[in-house]
C-alpha cells in the first residue's frame, strides 16, 4: 500500500483550513473599474469621519489626489491597520464612527483597491492633537509578483511594501491626503477624457457629453435631459464620476424628483443630508446621479417598508409612464450603511420575467437595508449571495411590493395614459379637421390619383379613379369625417368632436 | 507640514508683487500671439501654493476656465505649475482644478544645472520649452565653486532652458526671473564678479550706461574690488541688476540667442520686505549670431539698462 493510501475501515477526521493564498486571491482583482477603486477610497474617508473629500484627476490622470478632512492616522495606527489585511480593527471598538456614522468598511481591504489603478500610493496623514505627520509610500510592485515569491515563513503573503517617515505638523491639523502615482495606462485612458477639440469628437465618432467643469446645477440639468439614453452617452471620465456618485453617501440633487412626489421620499433625502458628507472631483460637486424627469406624463412614488426576521429595509419605488432614462437608473439599488451594493439591478433581484416586463422598465427603486444583509454581501461589495437567508427574505418582500407597484402602474399610469393619449389624438384630429374645413374644395391631379389607385388595388379601380378625381364639397367632406369619427372615437368623444366640427363649419 | 516662507510671502500679496504679476500677464499675453505649438505650454511657473500669477492669467482672459472654475479643457496644456510641496500641490489643485502641476523641484525639471543630465521624458521636454518661464524664486544668486571657476546654478539652469528651446522647431521665449536682492558672495567671489564687470567696462557704451545707472560712488566700489556683500541693500540690488543680465548675455551670445532685457527692476528692502530684483528677458533666436556674434552681443548689452528701474511700495513703476 502506498503512502498516499488510507487503509480500509479507517476513521478520518480533521479541520479544513484556509490558506493565506485564499485571502491573497480574494483581495486581488476585486475592483472592475477605476470608479470602483475611487469609491473605496472615498468610503475610507467617510469612515474616518471626514465631511469633505476632494479628488483631483485632471488634466491627464497621471496622478490622482484624494484629500479628506477626516480624523487622520498616526504612524502607529497606520502600522496597526495595514500590517495584516483581513485582521482589520475597523469595527473592533464600535460599529459607528465618533460622529455616529455606521462604518462602511469591515475587513480593511479598501486601501488595496488603489493597486488596481496605480503602482504607488503615498499617504500623508495627521491626527488632531498629534504633532506627527505620517508620510508613507506604499509600493504595489510586490503584488505583481507570483505568490510563491511573496510568501514568508509564517505563510503570510506580502501585498505591498511600504516605507515612510514622520514629520512635524501643527496639532490642530487633521487630514489624510492620498496621492496615487504611476497610474496605469488603461486607467489614464478612462479617466483622462478625450480632447474636445479632436476631430473624432466633432465628427461624432467619440462620445461628447462631459461633466468636466460643470457646476452642480448644470450637472443636474444634463441628467434631466431626456436625450440621454444611458451613461454610455458620457465620456468615460464623466461616466466614472457618475458611478462613484451613485455608490457613496452624498446628497441628492435639488430637483431630482418632481415636487408632487418629494414628500414621500423626504425621509431618505433628510437622512442622507444628515450624514453631512460632500465629495468633489475636479471641482464637480457630487450628488447622487438619480434624477427623474417624467415631463407631463403621470408618475407615482410608492413607499417600501419591511421588517422581517433577518433583515429590515425601507425605500421607495418610483414609476413613470415611459422607460426610465438613463437606463442605468432602471431597476433596484440596494444600499447597506448608505453605500450602494453594486449598481441598479434591472431584474429587481430576479423578479419573474413574465410579470410586467414592460412596466418594469418604467420603475426605479432604492432600498436601504439593515445591517443583517451584510451577511449576504460578497467581499467585492457589489454582489449579494442569493442563497443567504437574509437575501431570500428581502427578495421576497421586494418582489411582493413590486407586484403591487406593477399593478398600480397598469391601473394608474398605463390606463390613465391611454385615455390621455386618446384625448390628445382626438384633439389633434379636431385641429386637423378645422384646417381641412378651411379649404372649401380640393382636387387631385391625375398622376397623384393614378398612384393612389395603384396602391389601392383591392377595389374597383375605375370607381376609385372617379371618386378621387371628383371635386368634393365641404358638406361631403363633413359627412365622410363624421363617419370616420363615429368609427374610431368613443361615443362621448365622437359627440364632442361632431359638435365642435359642426360649430366650426357653421361659423 | 509647516507652512513655507515662500507661501506666506505670496499670501501677503504686496503692491510690488501685484504690479509684477500684471507685467508677467502682459508678457504671457504677448507671447500667446506667437504660441503656435499648442502641445507646448505657454506659461511655466513656480507659482507657489497660492498660484497668484495663474489667477492673474485667468483674470486677464489668457487662460480660460469652466463654470466651476476648473481650467478649461482647451487650455489645459497652456499653463504648467512647478511645485514639490504636497500641501502646495493640493492647495493649487483645489484652487485650479484641472491645472497641470509638475510635482518636483524646478531644478529637477532640467535635471540640475550640470550639462550632463537632461530631461528624458517627452512631457518634461515640452514643459521646458514653454513660451514664458516664470522663475519667481525666493533665494539669492548663489555661487558655487567649480574647479576654481565661479558658477551660478540658477543661470546655468536658464542656459539649459535655452538649449531646449533651440531644438527644432526653435522657439523664441521670455524669461521672468526674480531673485533676492541680497548679495551673499564671499569676498573672493565678490572680487571676481567686480573683475568681470571691469573687464566689460572696456566697452564704452556699456561702461557709460552702468556709470549712469550705478552712480560714481558705486562704480568706484567696483573698481576698488570692494566687498559687494557689505554694500547697502539698494546698491546690492543695483549690482545684481547689472551683473545678472550681463552674465546671461555673455553666456548666450555665441550660441545663437539675442537677449532683449525688457524689464530690469528692483523692489522691496523696506518694512521687513526682502529686497528683490526681477527681470523680463526675451530670448530671440538670431541667425546672425553664428557669423557675427559680437554684433548680436553688443545689441544685447545695449538693452540691459534701458528699462532699469524700481517698483515703489505703492506698486508704481519708476524706470
Amino acid at each position: 500500500m502506498g503512502d498516499d493510501q488510507i487503509e480500509n475501515n479507517t476513521e478520518i477526521k480533521g479541520a479544513i483550513k484556509v490558506a493565506s493564498k485564499i485571502v491573497d486571491y480574494l483581495s486581488s482583482g476585486l475592483y472592475e473599474s477605476p470608479a470602483s477603486c475611487l469609491k473605496e477610497l472615498v468610503n475610507n474617508a467617510y469612515d474616518a469621519d471626514a465631511n469633505r473629500v476632494e479628488i483631483f484627476i485632471k488634466p491627464d490622470a497621471d496622478r490622482i489626489i484624494i484629500s479628506d478632512n477626516g480624523t487622520g492616522l498616526t504612524p502607529k495606527e497606520f502600522v496597526r491597520h495595514f500590517s495584516l489585511i483581513s485582521e482589520s480593527h475597523k469595527r473592533d471598538e464600535s460599529e459607528s464612527t465618533e460622529s455616529g456614522r455606521p462604518k462602511i468598511g469591515k475587513i480593511g481591504i479598501g486601501f488595496i483597491a488603489a493597486n488596481e489603478i496605480c503602482n504607488v500610493m503615498e499617504i500623508h496623514s495627521t491626527k488632531q492633537g498629534s504633532s506627527e505627520l505620517l508620510i508613507v509610500s506604499i509600493n504595489f510592485d510586490k503584488m505583481r509578483l507570483d505568490v510563491s515569491d511573496r510568501i514568508d515563513e509564517d505563510k503570510k503573503i506580502t501585498k505591498a511594501d511600504y516605507e515612510g517617515r514622520v514629520e512635524e505638523a501643527p496639532e490642530t491639523d487633521h487630514y489624510t491626503i492620498v496621492f496615487l502615482k504611476g497610474i496605469k495606462d488603461s486607467v489614464k485612458e478612462i479617466l483622462a477624457s478625450p480632447n474636445l477639440s479632436s476631430p473624432e469628437i466633432r465628427e461624432g465618432s467619440l462620445k461628447a457629453i462631459t461633466l468636466y467643469g460643470k457646476s452642480c446645477e448644470s450637472v443636474e440639468k444634463v441628467l434631466q435631459g431626456t436625450s440621454i439614453r444611458s451613461w454610455d452617452d458620457f465620456d468615460l471620465y464623466s461616466e466614472s464620476i457618475l458611478q462613484v456618485a451613485l455608490n457613496i453617501p452624498v446628497s441628492y440633487h435639488k430637483n431630482w424628483l418632481p415636487i408632487p412626489y418629494k414628500q414621500l421620499v423626504k425621509k431618505f433625502v433628510a437622512d442622507t443630508k444628515k450624514l453631512n458628507f460632500s465629495v468633489s472631483i475636479d471641482g464637480i460637486e457630487l450628488r447622487k446621479p438619480i434624477v427623474f424627469s417624467p415631463g407631463e406624463t403621470p408618475a407615482f412614488v410608492s413607499q417600501f417598508s419591511y421588517k422581517g426576521e433577518y433583515v429590515s429595509a425601507n425605500g421607495y419605488f418610483y414609476a413613470q409612464n415611459r422607460a426610465i432614462k438613463p437606463q442605468n437608473l432602471n431597476g433596484i439599488l440596494i444600499r447597506i450603511r448608505n453605500v450602494a451594493i453594486g449598481t441598479y439591478d434591472p431584474t429587481f433581484l430576479d423578479f419573474p420575467s413574465t410579470i410586467g416586463s414592460l412596466y418594469k422598465k418604467w420603475i426605479s427603486a432604492e432600498v436601504w437595508a439593515s445591517d443583517g444583509l451584510e451577511n449576504a454581501m460578497n467581499i467585492d461589495r457589489k454582489t449579494l449571495r442569493v442563497a443567504q437567508a437574509e437575501y431570500v427574505e428581502l427578495q421576497e418582500a421586494i418582489h411582493k411590493h413590486l407586484k403591487g407597484v406593477i399593478k398600480r402602474v397598469g391601473e394608474e399610469i398605463y390606463q390613465k395614459g391611454r385615455v390621455e393619449r386618446k384625448h390628445v389624438n382626438a384633439t389633434k384630429a379636431i385641429e386637423d379637421l378645422h384646417k381641412l374645413s378651411e379649404i372649401k374644395s380640393t382636387t387631385f391631379d391625375r398622376s397623384a390619383a393614378k398612384k393612389l389607385i395603384t396602391a389601392w388595388d383591392k377595389v374597383d379601380s375605375s370607381k376609385v379613379e372617379t371618386l378621387i378625381l371628383k371635386k368634393y364639397s365641404v358638406t361631403e367632406v363633413y359627412e365622410a369625417v363624421i363617419g370616420v369619427a363615429e368609427e374610431v372615437l368613443t361615443p362621448g368623444q365622437a359627440r364632442r368632436f361632431i359638435e365642435a366640427l359642426t360649430k366650426r363649419l357653421s361659423e | 507640514m509647516m507652512p513655507r516662507q515662500i507661501d506666506e510671502a505670496m499670501f501677503e500679496d504686496r503692491h510690488e508683487k501685484i504690479s509684477m504679476r500684471k507685467i508677467w500677464a502682459k508678457v504671457a499675453e504677448r507671447e500667446s500671439l506667437e504660441h503656435n505649438i499648442p502641445e507646448e505650454p505657454l506659461f511655466l511657473t513656480l507659482s507657489g501654493a497660492e498660484g497668484r500669477d495663474i489667477e492673474e492669467l485667468i483674470q486677464q482672459g489668457i487662460i480660460s476656465t469652466e463654470e466651476n472654475l476648473a481650467i478649461s479643457e482647451e487650455d489645459k496644456d497652456k499653463v504648467v505649475a512647478v511645485e514639490n510641496s504636497f500641501t502646495a500641490v493640493l492647495r493649487l489643485q483645489k484652487k485650479f482644478p484641472g491645472l497641470k502641476i509638475y510635482e518636483h523641484d524646478y531644478k529637477n525639471l532640467v535635471r540640475g544645472p550640470g550639462p550632463l543630465r537632461w530631461p528624458d521624458s517627452e512631457e518634461e521636454k515640452r514643459y521646458c520649452r514653454a513660451k514664458v518661464i516664470n522663475l519667481d524664486l525666493n533665494e539669492p544668486l548663489k555661487p558655487i565653486d567649480n574647479g576654481g571657476n565661479t558658477e551660478f546654478p540658477i543661470l546655468q539652469i536658464v542656459e539649459k532652458f535655452c538649449r531646449l528651446h533651440e531644438q527644432d522647431p526653435k522657439i523664441d521665449w521670455s524669461l521672468c526671473l526674480t531673485l533676492h536682492g541680497e548679495i551673499i558672495w564671499a569676498p573672493d567671489v565678490s572680487s571676481s564678479i567686480s573683475k568681470f564687470l571691469i573687464e566689460n567696462f572696456k566697452d564704452d557704451d556699456f561702461r557709460n550706461a552702468c556709470t549712469t545707472f550705478l552712480g560714481d560712488s558705486l562704480s568706484q566700489s567696483i573698481y576698488d574690488l570692494a566687498d559687494l556683500a557689505s554694500l547697502s541693500n539698494e546698491d546690492q540690488q543695483k549690482i545684481l541688476m547689472v551683473f545678472v543680465p550681463k552674465k546671461l548675455s555673455h553666456m548666450h551670445h555665441n550660441k545663437g540667442w539675442k537677449l532683449e532685457v525688457e524689464k530690469n527692476l528692483r523692489y522691496g528692502g523696506h518694512d521687513s520686505f526682502a529686497p528683490m530684483v526681477t527681470w523680463i528677458i526675451k530670448f530671440k533666436w538670431d541667425s546672425r549670431a553664428s557669423s557675427t556674434p559680437d554684433l548680436v552681443y553688443r545689441e544685447s548689452l545695449n538693452s540691459i539698462l534701458d528699462q532699469a528701474g524700481k517698483i515703489n511700495s505703492s506698486g508704481i513703476l519708476d524706470c
